[in-house]
């Protein structure tokens, strides 16, 4: 039965090395009963909470720098980090890690037995995860660091397990995690919470829609209110008269389109036929031309030229002028003329007169061609112009159809408005046609709609949430059963603690339903004259502080003597809110439980000689091997060193005694 | 320089317009001559001549055709086409027609021409055309009239033979009607059916509907060479009026 609780660790050494907060590298072994780290403030006691702590569980990855941020030299010194070396028991087991404090590595592994080195071993970290869980018999190393901070951890300003219903009920669950019960509790959390959130999300989305059809509905009863007075019978005969209306420019509308398409075909043909015969005509007229000039080459057919240039050409005799001219300037002249076929003052070109001359029949034939090539001109014009005046009226018809249809159009879309009023008023009133319903039943029907679908899937899912939330109380009943049968111990060991300081006081289990918890559950608040202290608002500062620390070794023991399983409690005191006859109640208190042979570490500062002398008295122990002086290994400021040898004579006398 | 196809046609058919219309043009001016030569007239001045295409131009509307001489201008002595002086130098390098005289007072060449038997013979051969010779016939009434007006009584007397007829281009309805409203250089509108002229020509036309019914209608109605006369007549009683 015992091993189905989980285990605690109970550290044995802690040694820290290289970290430059501390004067010396320093090392302390942990002894059963009271464990004693004295020193002033800013000498690194709490961090040393924190070294123990992180040397267990690692840093978590936001706070990597937590250590390195704390001292001035950050880097690395040739390669070697400060280290912290722990040594714990988790049951009969001992485990041995060496962390890096820089970057929170483990660098040595001693675990069942098996040793791993940072250079040898990938996945060191996993291993010590692994077995730490299989060890301890948690479900998580995160678990265990739970329990660290929120239970065996408690630091000068720490937390109220008592006030904080959460962190409270969660460290009973691990506490008394049989059969890995918190696991199982968490899962079934989840799982309320994850249909919770879908019934929430899918109740928001109906709301929307139950928004959108209030607003539809609210503006058609407007309108509905808007429309007192209008006759039904009129509005109904005006409908037929605007659907028969409809209807017919619906046809007409049909027909012109019809007619249209035809005459764009029509058009069509006729504007190739146009550009057809016009290309035949801009040819025709080139060709007579063509022709014409050369009836008129044929006419004006002169040899004077071709005389001139045989008269220079083999007399280089000029016709015009009767003078001889060298025969260079001749052949430049007879060249332009014969061979270049050009004027040989303007440059332009000539033709032949052989080419130009026609004999007598050949120009009646040319001026024949030219003739028959008019007429057919004259009749391609005439056809050109006929064809030109029917694709204009086709074009100015085209035209006034395209207007007619889009008179037809406008006129159809103002009767569609109308049919679309009309039918609206109407099915307002439960008269129009079901498939002529308007636009806003449709729209009402449409939300209402969905609103139903969304019903069913929230009914779905809050049948779910239901069946999660009943296996979440049964869960929790189950543990409530349990802490029934543990609470009377609790009680009464709490009693014990708290006697000394409170008259009546006493715990209680109430019911309290943490913020994202969906059950109620059970917690323990304590109560003293009279009254239940609910919130921590309802206790003094010093009540608060000694509740808490009476609850945590009240827990601690507890859960001792139910597992058998013991744990190292730290405690960072807070003594400076108790006054000096109280202070003393507080160490009387402290002392009951280390008097059990439990572990406990007291971390506390010089302000209140009574409290550490009341401890060490009932030590009963030689105090001064469980004693770690951050005078000694602390780094003092100056005002810290020159007041040194008052220290010092104040731990002389506690240690004399 | 490479010419693609299509600029090469291009230029191809503007040339192929440039000689028909240099062709075109010469044609009229032969006509021109071979005209006056049928009315024996010996020759015919620069000044003649432009006024003689002027008038054959601006009423060839009448008759539907297409003469080549669109761009006469108006200045102060009368409606010039350069076109006409070019053609006639052309000529005579073609040996169609000859300068019967050359002489020249200040800056001013004073020319005039006479149609060669060459050029005859070249008319008679272009007259194998059938427009060419409607042109001819257009023409040789144009010169009848001409011919018929030039000894008119007090019509251009600072002027000789053919030349007088300016008188009577000055009123003629487009040129005078520039005269009036500017007197500045300027394109006269010739070949357009709606100038002032054929307006005129039409109102001439219409004369015969203004007749009493007791006439007879068909023996009245005025052919084209009638209608010519007419505004010929117009041109003339106009000129005396001004100048009286």
């Amino acid at each position: 039965m015992k091993d189905e609780y989980i285990k605690l660790p109970i550290i044995k050494e802690v040694e820290v090395k290289g970290y430059e907060l501390f004067k010396f590298d320093w090392k302390y072994e942990f002894k059963k009963g009271l464990n004693l780290f004295i020193g002033e403030n800013r000498l690194g006691k709490t961090t040393t909470v924190y070294i123990i702590l992180y040397g267990i569980v690692g840093l978590p990855k936001k706070n990597k720098n937590f250590f390195s941020d704390r001292v001035p030299h950050r880097e690395q010194i040739k390669g070697i980090s400060p280290t912290v070396r722990l040594k714990f028991d988790i049951g009969s087991d001992r485990i041995e890690i060496e962390r890096d404090l820089f970057d929170s590595q483990i660098n040595y592994l001693s675990i069942c037995g098996q040793t791993y080195m940072k250079d040898d071993t990938n996945n060191i970290e996993e291993i010590y995860s692994k077995e730490i869980i299989s060890l301890a018999g948690m479900s998580s190393l995160d678990d265990y660091k739970f329990l660290l901070e929120n239970l065996l951890i408690r630091e000068e300003e720490g937390n109220y397990l008592l006030w904080v219903p959460e962190a409270q009920i969660r460290v009973l669950r691990l506490l008394f995690n049989y059969g890995k019960f918190d696991e199982e509790f968490r899962k079934l959390e989840r799982e309320v919470r994850k249909y919770d959130t879908k019934v929430r999300g899918q109740q928001d989305t109906q709301a929307q829609f139950k928004k959108s059809l209030d607003a539809i509905k609210k503006e058609k009863y407007a309108k509905i209110r808007s429309m007192q007075g209008v006759n039904i019978q009129k509005l109904e005969k005006r409908l037929e008269v605007l659907i028969k209306d409809k209807n017919k420019l619906n046809s007409s509308d049909k027909s012109i389109s019809e007619n249209i398409k035809n005459i764009e075909k029509i058009k069509k043909k006729a504007t190739q036929i146009v550009y057809s015969l016009s290309n035949e005509v801009e040819e025709l007229d080139s060709k007579i031309i063509r022709v014409e000039n050369k009836f008129f080459k044929s006419v004006y057919a002169d040899p004077k030229i071709q005389l001139a240039d045989h008269k220079l050409k083999h007399y280089q005799i000029c016709m015009f002028c009767n003078q001889k001219i060298s025969s260079v300037r001749a052949h430049s002249i007879v060249t332009q003329i014969e061979d270049k076929k050009k004027c040989p003052v303007c440059n332009s070109k000539f033709i032949p007169y052989s080419k130009d001359k026609l004999d007598e029949n050949e120009r009646q034939k040319l001026v024949k061609d030219l003739v028959e090539k008019r007429k057919l001109l004259i009749g391609n014009k005439r056809e050109l112009s006929q064809k030109q005046k029917e694709l204009n009226d086709l074009s100015e018809k085209s035209k006034q159809l395209w207007t007619k249809k889009n008179g037809i159009e406008e006129e159809l879309i103002e009767k569609f408005l109308e049919i679309g009023d009309i039918e609206l008023t109407l099915s307002m009133y439960g008269t129009g046609k079901k498939e002529d319903m308007a636009a806003h039943d449709k729209g009402i029907m449409a939300f209402q709609k969905q609103i139903d679908d969304f019903q069913e899937k929230i009914d779905k899912a809050k049948v779910k949430y239901k069946e999660a939330l009943y296996a979440l109380e049964k869960k929790n009943c189950e543990f409530n059963q349990l802490l029934e049968k543990m609470s009377k111990a609790l009680v009464r060991i709490f009693q014990e603690y708290a006697q000394d300081f409170f008259y009546d006081c006493e715990l209680i289990v109430k019911q309290r339903k943490p913020k994202e918890s969906k059950i109620k559950l059970n917690v323990f608040i304590p109560k003293f004259d009279g009254c239940e202290r609910t919130f921590v608002s309802q206790v003094s500062k010093s009540e608060a502080i000694f509740l808490e620390y009476a609850f945590r070794m009240s827990l601690c023991e507890l859960f001792k003597q139910i597992t058998g399983n013991e744990s190292l409690l730290v405690i960072e005191t807070s003594e400076g809110a108790f006054d000096i006859g109280n202070v003393r109640i507080l160490a009387e208190t402290i002392s009951r439980f280390y008097s059990n042979d439990s572990y406990l570490l007291v971390i506390s500062n010089l302000g209140r000689t009574s409290f550490l002398r009341v401890l060490i008295e009932n030590s009963r122990q030689d105090i001064s091997d469980r004693v770690l002086n951050y005078l000694e290994i602390g780094r003092l400021s100056k005002e810290q060193e020159k007041d040194r040898d008052k220290f010092d004579e104040i731990l002389k006398r506690l240690f004399k005694i | 320089m490479k010419f693609s196809n299509d600029s090469l046609k291009s230029k191809i058919i503007l040339q192929m317009l440039l000689d028909n219309k240099t062709f075109k043009r010469s044609n009229e001016i032969l006509y021109v001559f071979y005209s006056a030569d049928e009315l024996s007239l010996p020759f015919l001045s620069k000044i003649g001549i432009q006024k003689c295409i002027y008038l054959s131009e601006i009423l060839s509307p009448l008759k539907e055709i297409i003469l080549s001489f669109l761009n006469f201008i108006y200045l102060y002595k009368g409606p010039y086409s350069k076109d006409i002086q070019n053609t006639l130098d052309h000529l005579v390098a073609l040996n169609g027609i000859e300068v019967d005289s050359f002489s020249t007072y200040r800056k001013y060449p004073y020319v005039n021409y006479k149609i060669t038997e060459a050029g005859k013979y070249l008319v008679e051969n272009l007259i194998y055309d059938p427009i060419e010779e409607e042109k001819l016939q257009w023409i040789r009434i144009m010169m009848k009239l001409i011919d018929a007006y030039k000894d008119a009584y007090g019509l251009s007397e600072e002027y000789q033979g053919i030349d007088k007829i300016i008188g009577l281009v000055y009123q003629e309805p487009s040129f005078y009607e520039i005269k009036q409203r500017s007197g500045k250089r300027e394109l006269i509108p010739i070949g357009d059916k709606d100038t002032l002229t054929i307006e005129l020509i039409h109102f001439l036309e219409k004369v015969e509907e203004a007749l009493p019914p007791k006439f007879d209608r068909e023996k009245y109605k005025l052919d084209l060479e009638m209608v010519l006369l007419a505004f010929f007549e117009y041109l003339y009683v106009e000129y005396l009026s001004k100048k009286v």
